[in-house]
């Protein structure tokens, strides 16, 4: 048994005797850490209903929300954290990695930058800060010709959205009837990450694409090179030419 | 496989060899997953899906118990087996009414 399961055994024995007790926090924390985001995010958003009050699980919710991609969530649950009296320097690396997400890099920089002249040598704030870097230099090399392929995808009838995406979440660019090409990204990524692992798990492979219909439209997801590519289209959307269209720009993005 | 809204199993007759619990309780959070997330895009609750791997493809369909999940090669000629997931949709439903009508 690792480090992690022992941590679990423990905390699930303590809540059995306790249900009332705060530890669900740290069950939720260990469950994170193992990757199991549903199951996480569960059992913290059920303490939070009995200790609402309670800094260090909000904070848990903020990182478990921000893992899972539910950006808004974790703007709430920052939010709550620094308004409540707990580590600013935890609080803080929490703003830059949802600002990151959010896409806003140049702020998400600047706050690291602040972040590692009062804590230099901190790891974390060394890797966020390298992200940052790097998604600047990807965003200058490839921001023309993602822009031209998106926008012949999404001049396509019947496509409502498109949006190239990291494996993080990150909005490379986009396009969107509604104008919220963010939430096509968050949403893109937090599906494909998920079900990635799910095919590993099931002996599946490599996830290759991923077709979602609900009662009013439909989400397509292809993994390029680049990242995530992803399509918001109208339900009855004919599958074949779409299909077609994606390929050549996957192959697009690929060359470029 | 029909496995209800919480991931438990239903009914099943899978190929030796797949792990249907953990088929089960992977799928359904990618329902959860994806409801959650496209909420934000005022789309609906999702109706069917499909995951393609490399070694093979996951199609589900939602039904009143929670999912009918079929589990394909790579190759699997997929119009058929949309078809075969739409018709025994349709017995399912059939023999839920038909219990519901039956039932004290």
């Amino acid at each position: 048994m690792n480090v992690l399961d022992q941590r679990i055994s423990t905390c699930q024995r303590l809540l059995a005797q306790n249900p009332n007790s705060t530890i669900f926090a740290s069950l939720a924390d260990a469950y994170r850490k193992k990757g199991m985001l549903d199951k996480a995010h569960k059992i913290c958003e059920a303490g939070l209903k009995v200790h609402s009050h309670y800094g260090l699980a909000h904070l848990v919710m903020a990182k478990i929300s921000l893992d899972m991609n539910l950006l808004d969530e974790a703007e709430y649950e920052v939010d709550w954290v620094d308004n409540h009296d707990l580590p600013q320097g935890t609080v803080s690396l929490l703003r830059a990695s949802l600002l990151l997400k959010r896409g806003r890099i140049n702020q998400a920089k600047e706050m690291l930058k602040e972040l590692s002249l009062s804590q230099p040598g901190n790891q974390k704030v060394i890797g966020l800060l390298r992200v940052a870097e790097e998604r600047t230099k990807r965003e200058r090399k490839g921001g023309r010709l993602m822009t031209e392929v998106l926008d012949g995808l999404y001049g396509d009838p019947g496509v409502m959205g498109v949006a190239l995406v990291d494996r993080e979440g990150l909005l490379f660019g986009g396009n969107s009837a509604e104008g919220r090409p963010e939430e096509l990204a968050v949403a893109g990524a937090a599906i494909y990450n998920l079900a990635k692992d799910g095919m590993m798990k099931m002996e599946f492979g490599p996830t290759q694409e991923i077709e979602l219909t609900t009662t009013a439209h439909r989400i397509w997801l292809f993994d390029s090179s680049f990242g995530y590519l992803v399509l918001f289209t109208e339900k009855e959307l004919s599958p074949a030419s779409l299909k077609l269209k994606v390929g050549k720009a996957i192959e697009a993005i690929r060359r470029g | 496989m029909v496995v209800g809204r919480d991931g438990i199993i239903i009914a099943s007759e899978v190929e030796e060899g797949i792990d249907q619990e953990v088929v089960a309780a992977e799928t359904i959070a990618l329902l959860r997953t994806s409801e959650r997330s496209l909420s934000k895009l005022d789309s609906g609750p999702v109706i069917k899906g499909m995951i393609s791997g490399e070694l093979g493809k996951v199609l589900f369909v939602g039904v009143e118990l929670g999912l009918l999940i079929a589990l394909t090669e790579p190759e699997a000629n997929l119009g058929l087996v949309w078809l075969e997931l739409k018709n025994t949709l349709q017995r399912l439903n059939a023999r839920l009414q038909e219990e519901e009508e039956w039932s004290p």
